[in-house]
């Protein structure tokens, strides 16, 4: 498995969006809620969740060790 | 009654007891399954860990004491500005994909034990290796300190009858003797066995846990609300007082509804903040729990993303796990599932502080650390609620003695395999290295939990700040890890002189400045900036000019 530039890019574009650096710059005076809690921490919450799919997604392909040995699950 | 006492009482005192006493059991039963003396055996367990086991041992080490008091005082200290903590530790396993397939598919060929048998494998080089060895062993005792000391914090409040600072020293004396008994029965398979249990009554604990929170204090959204009209109300009231002493005026009622920006149709808000208005809140208001994060706040977050995620994926204690797994199928299944545990873990430890701040105003620094303490405190008023603060507490126990096991085993296998066994005795053989080991185990408790009681004593020491420290140092090990292993070029000079300097640059930052980072960024994070200019730039300098005299010790077959 080697990672390349551009799912790293993809990992880099959810973290910009999950840290909501740009919040309080486009919203200043937002006060929602979603889910129980400020909209922004639940937009934070939804780009971690979006990471850990893409994380699990990328884990799917077996590793170039897995392809190359005999090695596998009992 | 002091809410920060959870008094238990015999029965449910003993149901601890004989689940602390079914550990040492367990270490005794990996005592009669070990195959035989060597190394292998005792330190990975023969590299024989499947699916369910990896998993639940990988988490259980990677969620910790922090996870629960810390995350959950930090949360509360900050508020939601600690959903960063959900990305850092999901940012874990994504730089895991970084360098863990390779370093499996290298450990199983060579038969790696320690971290540092990659680093000698790749390098060659008896200085990286001490360098690496001795900053791995500093970082994670730092981390064992940690966990030593919420050993002690959750065993302080459960009786009322006994002092709490006495409670606090027999809780790390006691526990801390239970995980060095079992660890030096069992190795690495009675660590993995109890992290079995403890990862599954963990879960079931965190599960407990946000069930309890909501049935006790109401919605997330109520909590959110409140914390939003108390910040509002203070500001108001700041602002009036302000106006006031300017017109030299008294002080009037704070006119809440006429403020611009909030003039929204949430009319449930303005109630709470017309409520609040009336009472001056219990503690001063510093910055926001609600709102979105400031400048500062926003660079702390990435830096917490980078530092714990790259530092989080080198804890000697998760690279032995990665030698350990089975199979890369294995450890390829784990680490997927992993990716989705920071949602069912951090953010229930998130949404902990949060209510806690909502319903108890006013602990400051690391009485924070005892929000989650105060919230069981308020559960335990009814029979179910008493006996599911006991399967919590269980949980929490679980959590830090199953993460202070594993970097206690790992720290062991340093010493005695990397230095003892490397530079101090190279011709002993594997079961003398594997009695010192045990020895070696003895000697960091009987040293760590002395100092666990007296940092815990002081209660000036947050568990937050113990955590950031050991990512500083753990940092600089990213070049030879995550690039050398990619890079054939990465050369050993370049490699350990861009590791001291990276140190160099850390440390003193990280010690001299107020709160132990520079405009929000973690210390290591500019070591690392350095490390990585030296390692990677010192490598593509010609050999002659770099001074190089390492030879290149990986084959032609196992580079990219």
């Amino acid at each position: 498995m080697h990672l390349g530039w551009k799912n790293w890019a993809v990992f880099v574009i959810l973290t910009l969006i999950g840290a909501p650096w740009y919040w309080g710059l486009l919203w200043p005076h937002d006060r929602s809620l979603l889910f129980g809690m400020p909209t922004w921490a639940a937009t934070a919450i939804l780009a971690s969740f979006v990471v850990s799919c893409y994380t699990a997604w990328l884990l799917r392909t077996p590793w170039d060790s897995e392809r190359d040995s005999s090695e596998g699950e009992p | 009654m002091n809410p920060e006492l959870l008094p238990f009482n015999y029965l449910e005192l003993a149901f601890i007891a004989v689940y602390m006493l079914s550990l040492v059991a367990v270490g005794w039963w990996a005592y009669r399954a070990r195959r035989d003396s060597t190394l292998k055996d005792f330190y990975l367990a023969g590299n024989g860990i499947g699916f369910i086991a990896l998993l639940l041992t990988l988490y259980a080490t990677q969620y910790s004491g922090n996870t629960l008091f810390g995350f959950s005082g930090r949360a509360y200290h900050i508020g939601y500005s600690w959903a960063m903590s959900i990305h850092f530790m999901t940012a874990i396993v994504v730089f895991y994909l970084a360098f863990a397939p390779k370093l499996h598919a290298y450990a199983r060929r060579h038969s790696f034990i320690t971290p540092t048998d990659y680093l000698d494998h790749r390098f060659q080089s008896p200085a990286i290796n001490l360098l690496a060895t001795l900053l791995m062993v500093v970082a994670i005792s730092n981390y064992l300190l940690a966990q030593l000391m919420a050993m002690g914090r959750a065993l302080e409040g459960l009786t009322d009858k006994v002092d709490p600072a006495q409670a606090y020293t027999w809780g790390v004396v006691s526990l801390a003797l239970i995980i060095v008994i079992y660890e030096t029965l069992g190795g690495f398979r009675a660590v993995v066995w109890t992290d079995v249990m403890q990862g599954s009554v963990l879960l079931v604990g965190f599960v407990i846990l946000l069930v309890m929170v909501f049935l006790q204090f109401g919605s997330l959204e109520s909590a959110t609300k409140k914390l939003w009209a108390e910040e509002l109300a203070a500001k108001d009231e700041a602002q009036s007082a302000k106006q006031a002493r300017q017109s030299d005026l008294p002080v009037q009622k704070p006119g809440f509804f006429k403020k611009p920006g909030f003039s929204g149709a949430d009319s449930e808000l303005k109630q709470l903040a017309a409520e609040s208005a009336g009472a001056k809140p219990a503690y001063k208001i510093k910055e926001s729990r609600v709102g979105p994060p400031s400048s500062e706040r926003s660079r702390e977050w990435f830096s917490y993303i980078l530092a714990v995620g790259i530092g989080g994926a080198l804890y000697p204690q998760a690279i032995q796990r990665i030698y350990a797994a089975r199979s890369a199928t294995t450890l390829r299944r784990s680490l997927a599932v992993m990716a989705f545990l920071p949602l069912t873990t951090t953010l229930v430890a998130l949404i902990v502080g949060i209510v806690g701040a909502a319903n108890f105003p006013g602990l400051e620094g690391a009485q924070s650390d005892k929000i989650l303490t105060v919230i069981c405190h308020q559960i335990q008023a009814t029979t179910l609620g008493r006996w599911l603060v006991v399967v919590l507490f269980s949980g929490i126990l679980a959590a830090i003695m199953s993460t202070a096991d594993s970097v206690l085993l790992s720290i062991s296998s340093m010493l005695s395999k990397d230095i003892y066994g490397r530079f101090l005795a190279p011709h002993a053989n594997e079961r003398q290295i594997t009695k010192l080991g045990k020895r070696c185990s003895w000697v960091i408790i009987s040293i760590v939990a002395p100092l666990a009681i007296y940092f815990g004593l002081r209660e000036d020491t947050s568990l937050v700040k113990l955590l950031d420290r050991k990512f500083d140092l753990l940092l600089q090990l990213a070049p030879a890890f995550i690039i050398g292993i990619h890079w054939r070029r990465m050369r050993a000079g370049p490699v350990f002189a861009g590791m001291a300097a990276g140190l160099v640059v850390a440390l003193p930052i990280a010690f001299l400045t107020e709160r132990g980072k520079l405009y929000g960024i973690h210390p290591g994070l500019y070591g690392l900036a350095v490390n990585l200019l030296i390692s990677c730039g010192g490598s593509l300098l010609p050999e002659g000019a770099a001074r190089e005299c390492v030879k290149e010790p990986v084959t032609e077959s196992e580079t990219p």
